[in-house]
């Protein structure tokens, strides 16, 4: 850190009290419908329905900017959208929200050819202000306004915030619209009304561009309301009345029937007022599985706009050059670079791929190139501070080159770290599946290096699109670990093993079930802040609208297969008998799913976290058998010269109060690599930890608390 | 617009910063629902926006802070913390905690939150904040004195 103000300790300390408060899940919950629940309780329901316009505006705008949610109270200044006819694109619900345009914006005067002139235009008449180019320039060229002390923070905010050249009037008319006491008079006369009036009061928002005028919308009898409002606003005023097509309490009432229109399609998304467009948005994050003509038909008599991503599940890629990024890939380690900047290899066979990864030094399992359905590559290339990731290949002039997506965040580009990756690629969504010879190419790196290209020859590979054939029965070779209750074909369900083992039973379509562990694979990421724990894992969860897991940043399908970047293997898939209405599930199963994974599947039930064995101390759960799955209430202390150790939770404070954790406790045997420069560091888990028995202690930890801490 | 696998990123993100964008949020708001929500919320949008949001770490946080505050504005005037509210947050030095923060104001607070909370750099707190790099000195400045005057306070 650089140019920072220093923390002081005393009050670090006082913030440290946070790490007690355990965090409720926050995260978009799907409901079996595909709906968003509601999260808020039912009195800030209504606050954040009025509240809403504001927010969801904030959220329709291209930039990313939320810059209205500063504007203290309900009021935001906003650009009264311009409703289209609806499309007739196939397959696009009409309206969509993205077709709703602000209308556009009109200068006092032609543009300016000073770039810096025509931006200050822009800014000006967003605002209402004069925008002709003489007038800007001279404001560019004048020194600052001299304004009175009470303004000073107001004007700072709006030359560094916003960004404007104002004039000192400019500034107090600019208080005024957000803060000044005839804005407080008008926003309370307009409250009372609004709750007066609650059949026909319809939102009410700051338009900037007429001036900062502000703004109520009525649905009814406007003249007649305006009558009435009018005479208890204040001397001065800028309140305008303009009609609405509904209101609120109707759009809210229309909102509950959109639902109830989509409850059947499982999509991921919500929907929400929109007081200013007069339209129930529905923001769609994921169609996956959904069938988007069906939806369009059951909405098209509301006034609801769809907006995110609403293509339909169908939609073919527009180039089978370009995959898409991050399908058919795996990252299975990146670590500080042991090779040189801009080294390349290539493994087009199990042998090269373990000779590919013994060489890097790393633990883990081995990738697999999967009987040559899949290439493994090891390159290292430079980064800022926050890591690149590996996206897949790209067809750039006859070669498949490496492409990465930058994190981008402030101050990631400045440092320059070597990382080397060890990934593998899908043949048919990243290479192609007949023989011949391929380039892969890692793109030059001005000026740290030039482009390094490996030519590799390969054999035929099996073709994509295979369906998945379930139908080949596992076989029970081992005494079985569980006998579950089959779901209904469609659904899945998460389980327990007998052993305490966390799974996912998923009933396919077709009547065919799927048992995974629902563990995430392991990734090596050493380097990274948990030194040394990389084979902590995670648990995934169950999506069920687009019959996927999720988990520790990865996607897999409903078999368990590594749908992208993040899923660094496949999920372990367990032997599954049907017998009847039940499931006989044995160990880990060797039979491969063919086929490629199910990127575009049907939907599923209801999405489903795991279960998970109940809560036992580490002295508990040192006296089960060995196999058995405990859920520990732990913390895992691990060092670089010690070997990791399950503890119990009242281990906490600071670094360097671990003497509570001792030599007799026992040992997590899997997890700690040896730190492979000598650097000393000290790690701490927070639990609970989900952890196997063996015969010397522990292995296989999940971590489900999150919380760690460490020092070097 | 989302491509479909952007999903999965946005939850490695959530799990990336969710326990720390929770606290700061409650830090900064002294509500666990305005927190929850406010933290809901920007992840929903986050969702919508997919990968056309750049940097969705910075993202998030910027819109976290400032959906909480929009909804402190608006339940400020018409709700109190209830009941559930104060349990979550019963512990004694963080209810002490979050009382010294309340002689803040917002920006301090935000500031204040994001750097020992949030543990940005004074240039990333700017960023997210939409200010620049020395108010946020300043207003760090000021809300260690004022915060130091009531730690010392009897």
């Amino acid at each position: 850190m650089t140019d920072d103000t220093p923390l002081d300790p005393d009050l670090a300390s006082r913030f440290g009290a946070l790490d007690d408060l355990d965090p409720p899940d926050t995260w978009p919950r799907v409901a079996p419908s595909g709906r968003r629940s509601i999260m808020v309780p039912a009195a800030a329901a209504l606050l954040a329905l009025v509240g809403g316009a504001w927010i969801w505006m904030a959220a329709a705008n291209d930039d990313g900017a939320v810059d209205v949610l500063d504007v203290p109270g309900e009021e935001v200044d906003v650009d009264v959208p311009v409703t289209p006819d609806p499309p007739t694109t196939p397959g696009i619900v009409g309206p969509t929200c993205s077709t709703i345009e602000d209308p556009p914006l009109v200068l006092d005067g032609p543009r300016s050819a000073d770039p810096e002139i025509a931006e200050q235009q822009d800014r000006r008449a967003s605002y209402g202000f004069a925008s002709d180019e003489a007038t800007v320039e001279a404001l560019l060229a004048a020194d600052p306004p001299v304004v009175p002390a009470e303004l000073e923070a107001v004007y700072q905010d709006l030359t560094e915030g916003l960004g404007l050249v104002l004039t000192a009037d400019e500034v107090q008319d600019m208080y005024e619209r957000q803060e000044g006491p005839i804005r407080e008079q008008s926003s309370a006369a307009i409250l009372a009304f609004a709750d007066a009036h609650p059949d026909t009061y319809a939102g009410r928002w700051i338009d900037q561009r007429g001036g900062g005028l502000f703004t109520l919308a009525v649905s009814g009898d406007r003249e007649a309301q305006w009558a009435e409002l009018e005479p208890q606003l204040p001397e001065g005023h800028r309140v305008v009345m303009v009609p609405a097509a509904h209101s609120l309490v109707e759009l809210a009432a229309l909102q509950a029937e959109v639902d109830a229109v989509l409850a059947d399609f499982g999509f991921l998304g919500s929907t929400r007022v929109n007081a200013v467009i007069g339209l129930v948005e529905v923001g769609v994050a994921d169609a996956t599985g959904v069938d988007v003509a069906a939806m369009e038909a059951a909405l098209a008599d509301l006034p609801a706009c769809l907006d995110g991503d609403v293509q339909s599940v169908a939609a073919p890629s527009p180039d089978p050059a370009v995959p898409s990024p991050f399908v058919g890939v795996r990252t299975h380690a990146s670590y500080i670079a042991t090779d040189e900047m801009g080294t390349l290899h290539v493994a087009t066979t199990q042998d090269e791929a373990d000779a590919l990864w013994t060489q890097a030094e790393v633990d883990g399992p081995t990738p697999s190139v999967d009987e040559g359905a899949r290439v493994v590559l090891r390159f290292t290339t430079p980064h800022g501070a926050c890591p690149d990731i590996f996206a897949g290949l790209r067809l750039v002039d006859g070669a498949h080159e490496i492409e990465m997506t930058a994190a981008g965040y402030q101050g990631c580009d400045a440092v320059l770290i070597p990382l080397t990756y060890i990934v593998s690629v899908d043949r048919g969504p990243q290479l192609p599946l007949a023989a011949g010879d391929v380039t892969i190419r890692l793109p030059e790196r001005d000026p740290f290096y030039d482009a390094a290209e490996v030519t590799v020859t390969l054999d035929a590979a099996t073709a994509p699109g295979t369906p998945a054939d379930p139908t080949v029965p596992d076989e029970m070779d081992v005494e079985p670990r569980a006998v579950l209750v089959a779901p209904t074909p469609g659904t899945a369900v998460a389980e327990l093993l007998d052993d305490g083992t966390p799974v996912f039973v998923v009933a396919h379509h077709d009547g065919a079930v799927t048992v995974v562990d629902t563990r995430v694979p392991v990734a090596v990421d050493r380097g990274q802040f948990n030194e040394g724990l990389d084979a902590v894992r995670r648990l995934t969860s169950w999506w069920g609208g687009a019959g996927r897991f999720l988990g520790g940043g990865g996607v897999w399908d409903s078999y368990g297969r590594a749908l992208d970047n993040g899923a660094h293997a496949d999920l372990v898939r367990h032997i599954a008998i049907v017998d009847g209405d039940q499931v006989v599930v044995g160990g880990p199963s060797s039979q491969k799913v063919t086929g490629d994974p199910i990127i575009d599947g049907p939907a599923f039930g209801p999405n489903a976290d795991p279960l998970l064995p109940s809560l036992v101390s580490v002295a508990d759960a040192l006296a089960t058998p060995i196999g058995t799955v405990s859920q520990v209430d732990a913390v895992i202390v691990a060092s670089s010269d010690d070997a990791a150790r399950l503890c119990d939770a009242d281990v906490s404070g600071p670094i360097g109060d671990h003497e509570t954790c001792t030599a007799d406790d026992p040992v997590i045997d899997d997890l700690v690599q040896p730190s492979p420069d000598g650097r000393v560091w000290t790690t701490w888990l927070h639990g609970p930890i989900l952890v196997r028995r063996t015969n010397t202690g522990f292995a296989e930890a999940v971590a489900m608390g999150g919380r760690s801490s460490s020092a070097r | 617009m989302m491509g479909r696998m952007g999903a999965a990123n946005v939850e490695a993100t959530y799990r990336r910063e969710h326990q720390r964008l929770w606290r700061a949020l409650v830090a900064f708001a002294g509500d666990p629902d305005v927190a929850s929500d406010a933290e809901s919320e920007a992840f929903t949008q986050l969702i919508a926006r997919g990968d056309a949001v750049h940097d969705q770490r910075a993202w998030v946080w910027r819109s976290a802070f400032r959906i909480a505050s929009g909804l402190l504005a608006t339940r400020g005037a018409t709700t109190t913390m209830g009941s559930a509210d104060l349990d979550l947050i019963d512990t004694p030095p963080i209810v002490e905690l979050l009382s010294m923060l309340d002689v803040l104001t917002d920006q301090q607070r935000a500031c204040v939150t994001l750097r020992y909370v949030g543990r940005f750099t004074g240039p990333e707190i700017a960023d997210l904040l939409g200010t620049t790099p020395g108010t946020v000195r300043v207003q760090l400045h000021h809300a260690h004195d004022r915060l130091r005057q009531t730690m010392e306070s009897p």
